[in-house]
C-alpha cells in the first residue's frame, strides 16, 4: 500500500498546485499512476473547489481511475509552512495524502485504512509531526 | 432512510464519509442504506439525508433531502453531532 519512498517529509513548497505535483510525483516514482494522473488532480481542485482539503490542515488530492491510475495506494507529504487551497475552515494545509484511486478492492482497503489512521487524533498526530518515515509506516501497518 | 454522502468525483472523500456515517448509523441503531456519489450524480438522485462538505452545498440547493455539511470527514463526534441535530439519531 505504501513505502519509504512514498514519504516525503517536512517539505518547503508554497503553492497548493506545486504541493499537489510533488504528492504526485512520489506516486509517480513508485509506478502507481502515469503523469497524466497529476495533471487530473491539480484540473480537479481547480475544478471543483478546496473540498479536497476534507478535515483540518488535511488535503486529499485524487483524480478519477480512468485518468492513468496503475494501482491503488496513496502517497504521504507534510510540509513545512501551511499552504492556503482556498478552504476557509480548514486551511492552512500541512499535510497531502495523494490518492491513486482505482476501482478495485484495494481502492476500498486504501479509503477503509486511511479512514481508521486518520480518525484517531493521536496517530493523525504524530504524523503531522514527525521527521521519521518508519514512525509514519509503523502507524500505517497496525491493524 | 436513504443517505448519500457526497463528494466531487464520487471516488476518495465521499467513501472515508460514507465508512464514517455508515457506522454511527450502525453503532446507534438506525437503519439506513448509505450510498457514496459525486455531485452532479447526487443532484438528480432520491434521498432523504445528504452528507457533505461546505465547498459542494451549494451546487446540491433544492434538493429534497435534509442536507449535513461536515467540516472534518475524520470526526466521528462531529458527525454524531450533526445527525443529533437533524433529529436522524
Amino acid at each position: 500500500m505504501i513505502n519509504k519512498n512514498m514519504i516525503a517529509l517536512n517539505e518547503d513548497i508554497s503553492t497548493a498546485e506545486e504541493a499537489i505535483k510533488r504528492a504526485g510525483k512520489l506516486l509517480l516514482e513508485n509506478e502507481y499512476i502515469t503523469e497524466k494522473y497529476i495533471h487530473a488532480m491539480i484540473d480537479t481542485y481547480k475544478k471543483n473547489g478546496a473540498y479536497i482539503v476534507i478535515a483540518p490542515k488535511f488535503a486529499l488530492p485524487h483524480a478519477r481511475p480512468e485518468n492513468g491510475v496503475i494501482k491503488a495506494g496513496f502517497s504521504i507529504l507534510t510540509l513545512k509552512n501551511g499552504i492556503n487551497f482556498g478552504n476557509e475552515e480548514n486551511d492552512p494545509v500541512k499535510l497531502i495524502v495523494a490518492l491513486a484511486a482505482s476501482n478495485s478492492d484495494e481502492h476500498i482497503q486504501v479509503i477503509q485504512k486511511l479512514t481508521t489512521v486518520f480518525s484517531d487524533k493521536e496517530k493523525t498526530n504524530i504524523i503531522f509531526n514527525t521527521d521519521n518515515k518508519d514512525e509514519i509506516i509503523k502507524i500505517l501497518m497496525e491493524e | 432512510m436513504n443517505v448519500l454522502t457526497v463528494c466531487g468525483l464520487g471516488m476518495g472523500t465521499s467513501l472515508i464519509l460514507k465508512m464514517n456515517v455508515e457506522n454511527i448509523l450502525k453503532e446507534n441503531n438506525v437503519n439506513a442504506k448509505v450510498e457514496h456519489l459525486d455531485v452532479s450524480t447526487a443532484k438528480s438522485t432520491n434521498a432523504d439525508l445528504i452528507v457533505t462538505s461546505n465547498e459542494l452545498v451549494k451546487n446540491l440547493e433544492g434538493h429534497k433531502a435534509q442536507i449535513i455539511v461536515i467540516k472534518n470527514f475524520f470526526d466521528k463526534e462531529e458527525i454524531l453531532k450533526a445527525l443529533k441535530d437533524k433529529k436522524i439519531i
